[in-house]
């Protein structure tokens, strides 16, 4: 089962994008595709931030069958604040 | 003052039917995380931030965007009061849209003496930025038009992040909503007593 691809969908940035994955590969690794898939190669992957449905932040570093995504699961990246602000 | 329309207004209005095409495919879940898109209108999009864990729920605040001239120039973003439109000024505003701060090194690195418990100073910085407190704070961090006009960011410019969707409604939503949504857990009541003589009754 663990070999076999399913289909979930990663909004980045507010664009749907449908990315295939496997239960024994990392949830980074289809982070890396969405960007891809996304055209967003302006930035690296760790200044982008995982999110499942109710908005609770995703460990991209687990793998996929530990997360618990289940086929059609829609999960959110968006990239992060960055550097910015300044002492109050 | 607003910025004329300089970029072909054709493809201005493209780029941001898309940001209002792409909110809306999924407006069911932002609503759920207190996300309600009120206007769209070229240039301009409200989105009015609810906090969902509070009950009753109540508005934070809406968010202006400005997609004038996009995306050669990043959009501009204000926080605005939610039902008038008007601007918050740094006095005013529902939230600065705090993070917290890890110390810096040197300052990790201080020995602590044994018997003393270790105490983690996180300190607190804000996103929002303003000179003064009658002055329009803005946004300060990369993909907004404020910032990248502002002379100290005259380095880091919008052309460097462009290409990663940094001006997108949705991002830029998601970010405001982390450091100013998601921190409401509840309502706080303050109660300032009033301490004075108490006279009773007067004399005859």
């Amino acid at each position: 089962m663990s070999d076999k691809f399913f289909e979930i969908t990663i909004v980045v940035n507010g664009q749907p994008v449908e990315v295939k994955v496997r239960l024994d590969e990392e949830m980074g690794e289809a982070v890396e595709t969405a960007l891809k898939a996304s055209g967003n190669s302006g930035q690296p992957a760790e200044r982008w931030e995982l999110r499942d449905e109710s908005g609770q932040p995703i460990d991209v570093g687990k793998k996929v069958g530990v997360l618990d995504i289940k086929p059609g699961t829609k999960l959110f990246l968006n990239l992060k604040a960055g550097v910015g602000g300044g002492s109050a | 003052m607003p910025e004329p329309q300089f970029v072909d207004p054709a493809v201005s209005r493209r780029k941001f039917a898309r940001e209002i095409e792409e909110f809306r495919s999924q407006a069911e879940e932002y609503r759920r995380r207190g996300w309600l898109l009120a206007e769209a209108e070229f240039p301009h999009a409200l989105v009015i931030l609810a906090t969902p864990n509070t009950q009753p729920i109540s508005i934070l605040c809406g968010v202006w965007f400005d997609y004038s001239n996009y995306d050669a120039v990043p959009p501009s973003v204000r926080l605005v009061h939610p039902l008038t439109r008007e601007p918050y000024k740094w006095s005013e505003l529902p939230t600065q849209l705090p993070r917290s701060i890890a110390p810096g090194p040197e300052e990790a690195a201080q020995p602590i003496p044994p018997g003393i418990p270790q105490v983690q100073v996180v300190s607190a910085q804000p996103y929002m930025q303003s000179l003064g407190d009658d002055d329009i704070p803005f946004l300060c961090m990369a993909g907004v038009k404020e910032y990248h006009d502002h002379p100290a960011h005259s380095g880091d410019h919008w052309e460097l992040h462009r290409s990663s969707g940094a001006g997108r409604l949705v991002r830029l939503i998601a970010i405001i909503s982390k450091y100013g949504l998601e921190p409401v857990t509840g309502f706080e009541v303050q109660m300032r007593p009033l301490i004075r003589l108490n006279f009773g009754f007067p004399p005859e």
